[in-house]
């Protein structure tokens, strides 16, 4: 079976120590909000409860007579205590309670059925049950009744597949190994690597997809390593290089976002992981007595509208467990996502509104101003409209494409915007009184944004001047990787002070505009660099070759490779130019702003100000770091 | 003054196998001649691209001069005369009038003409039979542009450089280019290597819904035909596109890295069959368009494809050679001899009139061609064309490239590996060593097994590019990860390359060796080397690093910390089994597999190998030395050109198949290749599936 990949949306929730046990009735709700991620072709639930008890249950989807599957597993030493079936629309699945040695037996228990075309093992565990079929959320929770059910943690998925395989319930997710539980969105790159890492490990039956394959691997590592050591190696951000060697085929590679659910035999766990560049969405919330992971904001404000909402770091991950809470956050000294502005208003009510039709009801209404409230991950907002001259309000959450192509629109948000606002706007403004989403401002080539809390990853990527259309973004907080990629003009200003933890690889790829940054940024968040292994063997050999002295290799040993660069002598340069020669380090300087910056930010601010009721002028006073393409 | 260009340019002579035969030039000028000049079923014997052995059932007893034959099809709406679309060659890839005569020949001969990426310029914006493209830069978009084609084409891959972005230099990018494509004049033109909105199918389908929503009009997805190409097309189908535009292996482009074009995508033939295919199985076929790109040199090339399952073909260097294109492949550097492909600054240009008649002519001829061989095979329209197999059979296919075709009436036949003699390509390495950056072509690729005469197992083999289902990666500007850790830890290299200097002259050794050091990796020597970093070879063929040691012999001796493999005809497969023999053992994580190689065709087969299973090569100065030609100079600078440009194209390709850390995706990862006609014996051994296989 070859690889196959599939799109989707996420959701996972856990209790907090003191809280009671969750209704089934919350996840499928959650995860059918965002049914246009995933389709009809599958979804799936696995529930996890806390228990003390030595028995274990398996769910086996299984196409004979019930004997011959009671025979395998007695053949592979599984002693079944009782048994019950599951049977719906989609499924009919076979569920023992039963007893065994070792976990490995269940592997292969499953490498036989699947041989024989006869069925999967797809859950197993002391407190795991999974919950999958073929249709949308809502249905595969009815066929399970799962409004019946409770637990102390639940995990849900939705998905879209490439292929007919979707049609039957093993191919949805969640895909578990024993006490262990994942759902995935994504597509990993290194799939036929850790494929043939657990092949070695003498686990041969795939069906053939990722979150399968990490549920094994997982497993192993679990098996070997401490759960924080296993996440680091898994997620790439492991340092010890003889751990590093020995489990090289257990990282996972290319765009993910996956929460696992683990039963360690004490606690339950609900962990989640983004890839370096947190190419997948994930949202992570608490209120007083839940944990959230989500594909999207408004899956968690619609049962909880006040939580605490904030999201993953790049490359980071997330824990927690029932009896501890959260563990880590999976972001450092962050400030959490505003929750949505209620503010009594005539408006257009979006409750009862499509996840794309906000735009048709903006069209209609005659007003030249419009208020809508109850925006809840709404999407394309003003995709029709971008040459219109409307002002639009939104109270809420904003969903993906809000004001792409924009020409003359001038809105405002009062709560979040989720991923790719703005995308080819070329004028108006956009003011965000929340945080944005990733990708804010791609190709934007006139207008301004305003945000007054964080950005995500690769804000005002490619944005450019053209003609006489200069852009311009302030961001009043911080900002996450890749702010300004191959940028070609317009103007960036970061207020929040850059003590704070900021994103990297600013300015990668720079060919004009300037990014203007409030005190001073790390030089190695700026541009992308060559590895240190890299910069050790270029400098010892100029040394060697006498282009450079021993004292001058000593004192640039120790900086990054952005601030050596400037004091290479000319000969040394000729070697060293060609590391940056795809304009990926851009030039940058800390200082006070010249006389001619200060006029030019002073009306910007001041605007900004106005607009978003600050008051940002003194900072024009202090240093900046300012980030600018690098003449090669 | 202008010059102007309005006739044919004498074609120069090749002493290079190229896919763009004098004999298929000629076939395309003498129907811009003449449309009434043709030629049908044209055979390309002894050619082992899989296309060409691929014929026609003709029944000889069957001529049917009045058969009513009907080459009409339809696209977005609009009826076809021909099942053609001329795509998708951008304004800044052309250089203007090049760009109105195709939008107008679309117009003339009712067919259908994509722009591009670079904005709509001129005159093309009154043309309705244009798809507008949406990509990856945005060049030229508007709410206005989008709504005034026939269609939009998300353009998220293309086949001469699947995973790659594009990069126009600021000189190239003059008024009238920044003025279509909404940029600042002067300064470089680049198009990101995904779209960043675009990680996921579930991404796909909502750019997809957005533009729906926006322009009122169908939305094409164009994608370069890469391993996952079944599933990717039926995700795109799912997402509510109107259709595929497919770009195979070796499609025209103005510029290519070398490495990427020759080495990443399959065959068109074999992506278009099995989307085909996998769309019929799910249901999804009806209303669904399938274009399929890429070296469609001929009519008999196109009918061939409408019957393996495209709607429809399309027609870009082909056009080209009908306003002159004589395949010098100098596109990227901006002096094209037939004023097609120049810098955009109305120096030199194309006369339009004879750009439009030419063109006119090519595809009226074309449709000519297609309604005779229509009628010899007895079928009346394209409904009974496309996805008909019956009236294919293949000749010197492998089983399980027929079982792609799904074409049954032919003995499955393996073909040797070895076809003709490895001849290094010294002008691309010392390219490599004079520039240090990735070495650019254009116009499409030669390599084997399609072109070029395979003589390697890997000449049969091709490597993934990224797209829909994962991003890739742009190595310029992203942080991709190409440090390898190996012998249990102790040695990390910045990129999976050892150079062995050993045997060297004592200059190239010593510019070898200090370019090593330069750019972060080892050599390897017969001698001890104290100030360079190495590995030592012994006396007795043992290759050791302090206290670790690497068997060169074939029996595995497992007390050792690897295995060195020296390249010979059988690498391949000695790679793949000592992998497998690893993993049987449940003990691969504890051994480095190093190759050893004293030759390549470019860096993609430094990929091929670690994708078969190697933890790294160790590279033979001879490389280095064949790219010299003879000459001396400035050694140490070449030397470190040489492994940086090196390192370059394969973090490119690494990016390309959406990989941020290489070693960790790599090694002995086959799922990333794909064979092309392989001898299914030796496919099975070095484990590696057919191209376009599900």
């Amino acid at each position: 079976m070859n690889y196959m990949p599939s799109s989707c949306g996420l959701f996972g929730i856990m209790r907090k120590k003191e809280s009671g046990k969750i209704s089934g009735s919350i996840p499928v709700k959650c995860l059918d909000y965002i049914r246009y991620r995933g389709s009809d072709k599958g979804s799936g639930y696995a529930s996890f409860n806390l228990n003390d008890t030595n028995s274990f249950t398996v769910k086996i989807f299984y196409n004979d007579e019930e004997e011959k599957l009671r025979a395998l597993l007695q053949e592979h030493g599984i002693g079944i205590n009782s048994s019950y079936m599951e049977k719906g629309r989609s499924i009919k699945s076979c569920c023992y309670d039963v007893a065994f040695e070792d976990s490995r037996s269940l592997d292969e228990v499953n490498a036989v059925l699947w041989d024989e075309s006869n069925g999967r093992l797809y859950s197993a565990g002391k407190s795991l049950l999974v919950y999958k079929g073929v249709g949308y959320p809502d249905a595969v929770g009815e066929e399970y009744a799962l409004n019946e059910k409770e637990a102390d943690m639940w995990l849900a998925h939705t998905r879209q597949p490439t292929n007919s395989p979707g049609y039957l319930p093993y191919w949805s997710h969640p895909f578990s190994t024993f006490n262990i539980a994942i759902v995935h969105n994504g597509d990993i790159s290194s799939f036929g690597a850790n494929r043939e890492y657990l092949k070695s490990k003498g686990i041969t039956s795939f069906v053939g997809t990722d979150s399968e394959v990490i549920a094994h691997i997982f497993k192993e590592l679990i098996g070997e390593y401490d759960l924080i050591t296993a996440l680091k190696i898994m997620s790439g951000n492991m340092d010890d290089p003889e751990i590093k060697y020995k489990t090289r085929g257990c990282v996972l590679d290319g765009p993910y976002t996956l929460i696992i659910g683990y039963d360690d035999g004490q606690d339950i766990y609900m962990i989640a992981m983004a890839d370096r560049t947190k190419l997948r969405p994930a949202i992570l919330g608490e209120d007083n007595n839940n944990i959230f992971i989500a594909s999207e904001e408004s899956q968690i404000r619609i049962i909880s509208p006040e939580a605490k909402i904030w999201t993953l770091e790049p490359g980071s991950f997330f824990i927690s467990s029932v009896k501890n809470g959260i563990i880590k956050y999976g972001r450092e000294n962050f400030r959490t996502r505003e929750k949505v502005h209620q503010i009594e208003k005539q408006g257009i009510d979006a409750r009862n509104i499509e996840y794309n039709g906000i735009d048709s009801e903006i069209v209609r209404s005659m007003d030249n101003s419009v208020h809508i409230n109850n925006v809840a991950g709404h999407r394309y907002i003003g995709i029709t409209l971008p040459e219109k001259h409307r002002n639009v309000t939104l109270y809420g959450n904003a969903g993906n494409c809000l004001m792409n192509l924009n020409e003359n629109n001038n809105v405002t948000v009062r709560g979040n915007v989720a991923d790719d606002c703005c995308d080819s706007m070329s004028g108006g403004i956009l003011k965000i009184f929340g945080e944005a989403g990733d990708v804010m401002g791609q190709a934007l080539s006139g207008g301004r944004i305003y945000v007054d809390g964080n950005v995500g990853n690769r804000a005002c990527i490619q944005m450019r001047e053209y003609g006489s259309s200069i852009p311009c973004v302030v961001v009043n907080g911080k900002f996450d990787d890749y702010l300004g990629e191959y940028m070609a003009g317009g103007t960036i200003i970061v207020l929040s002070n850059s003590r704070r933890n900021f994103g990297k690889y600013i300015g990668s790829g720079m060919l004009g505009g300037k990014i203007f940054i409030r005190g001073k940024v790390k030089s190695q968040n700026i541009g992308v660099q060559p590895s240190n292994l890299t910069k050790a063997g270029m400098l010892k050999a100029l040394k060697i070759a006498g282009i450079i002295e021993n004292a001058q290799y000593n004192k640039m040993i120790k900086k990054n490779f952005i601030d050596i660069i400037r004091e290479l002598p000319e000969d040394a340069q000729l070697y060293a130019r060609k590391y940056y020669s795809g304009h990926q380090i851009p030039d940058y300087e800390y200082r006070n702003l010249s006389s001619g910056e200060k006029h030019g930010l002073k009306s910007i601010i001041h605007d900004f100000d106005k607009e978003m009721g600050k008051n940002s002028l003194k900072y024009l006073n202090d240093k900046f770091t300012v980030i600018q393409p690098r003449k090669i | 003054m202008n010059k102007i260009v309005n006739k044919y340019i004498g074609l120069p002579r090749k002493d290079v196998r190229d896919f763009w035969t004098i004999e298929k030039i000629n076939h395309i000028r003498r129907l811009s001649y003449s449309p009434d000049d043709i030629g049908i079923f044209v055979k390309n014997t002894g050619s082992l691209r899989i296309l060409d052995r691929i014929n026609f059932k003709i029944n000889r007893h069957i001529t049917v001069p009045g058969i009513d034959t009907s080459t009409e099809s339809s696209l977005a709406g609009f009826k076809l005369s021909v099942p053609v679309y001329l795509g998708d060659m951008s304004y800044g890839a052309l250089s203007g009038n090049p760009n109105i005569a195709i939008a107008k020949t679309a117009e003339i001969t009712r067919t259908m003409a994509g722009t591009g990426e670079g904005g709509l310029y001129k005159s093309v914006a009154d043309t309705k039979r244009i798809f507008v493209q949406w990509a990856s830069a945005r060049f030229g978009v508007s709410a206005n542009e989008l709504k005034s084609g026939a269609g939009i084409v998300i353009k998220i891959g293309q086949g001469a450089k699947p995973g790659i972005g594009g990069h126009l230099p600021g000189n190239k990018v003059t008024h009238d280019i920044s003025v279509a494509r909404k940029i600042p004049e002067g300064i470089d033109a680049i198009s990101p290597a995904p779209h960043h909105d675009i990680y996921s199918i579930e991404d796909l389908a909502q750019r997809i819904e957005a533009l729906k929503i926006l322009s009122g009009k169908p939305v094409y997805v164009k994608v370069a035909a890469t391993n996952y190409i079944p599933y990717i097309v039926t995700g795109i189908a799912r997402s509510g596109a109107a259709g595929v535009i497919i770009d195979g292996h070796g499609a025209g482009t103005g510029a290519a890295p070398v490495t990427v074009r020759d080495s990443l995508g399959i065959p068109i033939e074999m992506a278009v069959a099995s989307s085909h295919n996998i769309l019929v199985n799910e249901g999804l076929r009806k209303n669904f368009s399938i274009i399929a790109a890429g070296q469609v040199a001929d009519s008999t090339d196109a009918m061939k494809l409408y019957a393996l399952g495209a709607d429809v073909v399309s027609l870009g260097t082909s056009a080209l050679i009908a306003m002159g294109c004589v395949m010098v492949r100098k596109c990227n550097l901006g002096y094209c001899p037939a004023a097609l492909t120049n810098k955009a600054d109305n120096r030199t240009l194309i006369d339009l009139d004879f750009g439009i008649q030419n063109t006119v002519n090519f595809v009226n001829g074309f449709k000519t061609e297609i309604a005779k061989m229509m009628s010899r095979l007895g079928i009346k329209n394209m409904k009974e064309l496309v996805g008909n197999r019956d009236i294919l059979y293949g000749e010197g296919l492998s089983e399980n490239t027929l079982k792609v075709l799904e074409i049954n009436s032919a003995l499955p036949q393996d073909l040797s590996f070895k076809q003709g003699s490895f001849y290094p390509d010294k002008k691309y390495i010392n390219e490599l060593m004079i520039k240090g950056e990735p070495v650019i072509s254009s116009m499409g690729s030669n390599a084997p097994p399609d072109v070029e005469l395979p003589s390697r197992i890997i000449d049969w083999l091709r490597l993934d590019g990224a797209q829909v289902t994962r991003p890739s990666i742009d190595p310029y500007r992203e942080d991709i990860n190409l440090n390898f850790y190996l012998c249990g830890g102790s040695i990390n290299i910045s990129m999976p390359v050892f150079i062995k200097v050993s045997g060297a002259d004592v200059e190239i050794k010593n510019a070898l060796s200090w370019a090593a050091m330069f750019t972060g990796t080892m050599i390897v020597d017969d001698q001890l080397q104290k100030e360079f970093k190495s590995i030592s070879i012994t006396g007795s063929n043992v290759y050791r690093y302090k206290k670790h040691r690497y068997s060169t012999v074939n029996e595995h001796d497992y007390s050792a910390d690897g295995f060195v493999i020296r390249q010979d005809d059988n690498m391949e497969i000695s790679i793949a089994e000592l992998d497998h023999e690893l993993k049987g053992r449940g003990m691969r994580e504890n051994y480095d597999i190093i190759g050893e190689i004293d030759h390549f065709r470019n860096t993609g087969d430094i990929v091929k190998y670690l994708a078969l299973g190697c933890d790294s090569l160790i590279i033979s100065y001879k490389i280095f030395e064949a790219g010299l030609n003879n000459s001396y100079s400035n050694l140490r600078e070449k030397a470190v050109n040489f492994l940086l440009g090196m390192k370059k194209e394969i973090s490119l390709i690494s990016g390309a198949m959406g990989i941020a850390n290489l070693q960790y995706s790599i090694v002995g990862n086959t799922e990333l290749l794909r064979a092309i006609n392989l001898d299914n014996t030796i496919a099975k051994k070095i484990n590696v599936a057919e191209a376009g296989s599900t």
